[in-house]
């Protein structure tokens, strides 16, 4: 262990800064690993980024979107799910998403910040989800996409809930 | 004493950088977008890796120092050649390992988040992983250390290998001199690492030497004709810091909770790999991509990726 102390040290560690820092504020007692100058460095840090984020919001130069319409939907989905027939097009009353029937299953279009994230499940999983106050709720069981929120005028249609 | 952190030193001039990217993009000098909600998340992975990486890094330390005790050579830290030869042995290193981050889903779960951003500008080069090492990849320059390279060599040089590959995660340089792009890794390169049109998958690992992709055969360039779409073959519908860090990890785990016989496949196979063949893998969709490039489209109509 004396060994491994001399080691360390004399700076072979794999991680230098927090390695050195962490065995000479071990070697004093009475001072914690996690000691004042950890948190002062993280709060700092936490400004830091909290600055940058406000800056990139500020600035607002995200990509330029605008709601989406059919002809954007199909274009999405073209690059999405390549080749799919899209039999009908829901998209959404304020262009923030879409739903799709391509033959059994509906495709799905969530807006995610200034892009979006495409996802296809069984059609008869979407006609059945949950229609309230203008809003279909569409469960896609995924962990990283979990719901997709959808503003629509009625749901389910007539004639395609077969 | 003093350790020298390339990463450390190197803080402010990733505070500095990024604020004239935005500001340089905002003026139409250079192209940048930036996300609020996409910026956040990519700035609180890169903070709250460090906090993570702490959990690991005295296990990582100890098992380096325990290979270096029974080193091969003895090499010196102060030699040049030392210096030279780390410095290619550990950016081969590099190539390995970020290819297996993304050939094999249990190493995938923990580099996914790297990559999860739809931008793709500087603040997405420190989106880092919070579970790298947990997944135990720094035991891939362990062989380093056992043939004789100090612990703090290594250490050093996997933070400026790591510096490097900070400038390289913009848009605002389109393409660097020939002689350059031929030798080393750079925004054109990453770009395409980045991307995830069909054609782009899985290529380019390279940290600051590009010849490994091209001496391995995973070298793709970027082509004006085929711009690059970023993010992930299925991208996140969320911010939830949590879920972009741990959901590859989640999903990985709810499929061999329901195979089980399967698990191995799912846990060292490739990123979409399943049992029944009903997901698709990067080969699967640049197949799709090549028989849609020659006219011939087959679509699986109903699969569930």
């Amino acid at each position: 262990m004396a060994g491994v102390t001399a080691i360390v040290t004399r700076g072979l560690f794999l991680d230098p800064g927090e390695c050195a820092a962490q065995v000479q504020r071990k070697n004093r007692p009475g001072v914690s690993a996690l000691d004042k100058t950890f948190f002062i460095q993280l709060a700092a840090s936490m400004a830091a980024v909290g600055g940058l984020v406000g800056l990139a919001a500020w600035v607002g130069i995200a990509r330029p979107g605008g709601p989406l319409d059919v002809e954007r939907v199909s274009a999405i989905l073209a690059v999405e799910f390549p080749g799919r027939t899209l039999d009908a097009v829901w998209v959404a009353t304020d262009g923030s998403g879409a739903l799709v029937r391509s033959g059994g299953m509906a495709l799905v279009l969530c807006p995610i910040g200034d892009g979006f994230a495409a996802r296809q499940i069984p059609w008869a999983q979407a006609v059945s989800s949950s229609f309230r106050n203008g809003q279909l709720r569409i469960d896609l069981a995924d962990i990283a996409a979990p719901v997709a929120t959808i503003a629509l005028p009625s749901w389910p249609p007539k004639d395609l809930a077969a | 004493m003093k350790a020298f952190d390339p990463v450390q030193m190197a803080t402010p001039l990733f505070i500095i950088t990024i604020i004239l990217e935005i500001v340089l993009a905002r003026f139409g000098k250079v192209k940048a977008n930036y996300e609020t909600k996409d910026t956040a998340v990519s700035l609180g992975m890169g903070l709250f890796s460090g906090v993570a990486g702490l959990l690991t890094a005295g296990v990582a330390a100890a098992a380096a120092i325990w290979a270096w005790q029974y080193r091969v050579f003895d090499i010196p830290m102060t030699a040049i050649w030392a210096w030279v030869a780390l410095f290619l042995l550990e950016d081969l290193t590099y190539y390995w390992f970020h290819r297996l981050s993304h050939e094999r889903r249990f190493w995938w779960a923990a580099h996914v988040n790297h990559h999860t951003s739809q931008h793709y500008n500087l603040s997405t080069a420190l989106r880092q992983t919070w579970t790298g090492g947990l997944a135990g990849t720094w035991a891939l320059w362990l062989p380093l250390a056992l043939l004789g390279f100090p612990p703090a060599m290594i250490a050093i040089q996997k933070g400026i290998s790591l510096v490097y590959q900070y400038w390289i995660h913009t848009e605002a340089i389109r393409r660097l001199p020939v002689w350059f792009e031929a030798v080393f890794n750079t925004p054109s390169h990453h770009r395409v690492h980045h991307a995830r049109n069909p054609r782009y998958l899985d290529s380019n690992y390279a940290g600051i030497l590009i010849v490994w992709d091209r001496l391995f055969g995973t070298f793709q360039p970027e082509l004006d004709e085929e711009p690059c779409r970023y993010g992930i073959v299925k991208n996140l519908a969320t911010f939830n810091i949590l879920r972009v860090a741990f959901h590859e990890w989640i999903g990985m785990a709810v499929d061999v909770v329901r195979h089980p016989r399967h698990a191995l496949g799912y846990v060292f196979g490739r990123p979409g790999w399943s049992h029944d063949g009903s997901r698709d893998t990067s080969a699967t969709l640049k197949a799709a991509w090549v028989r849609q490039q020659e006219g011939n489209v087959q679509v699986k109509p109903d699969a569930i990726a």
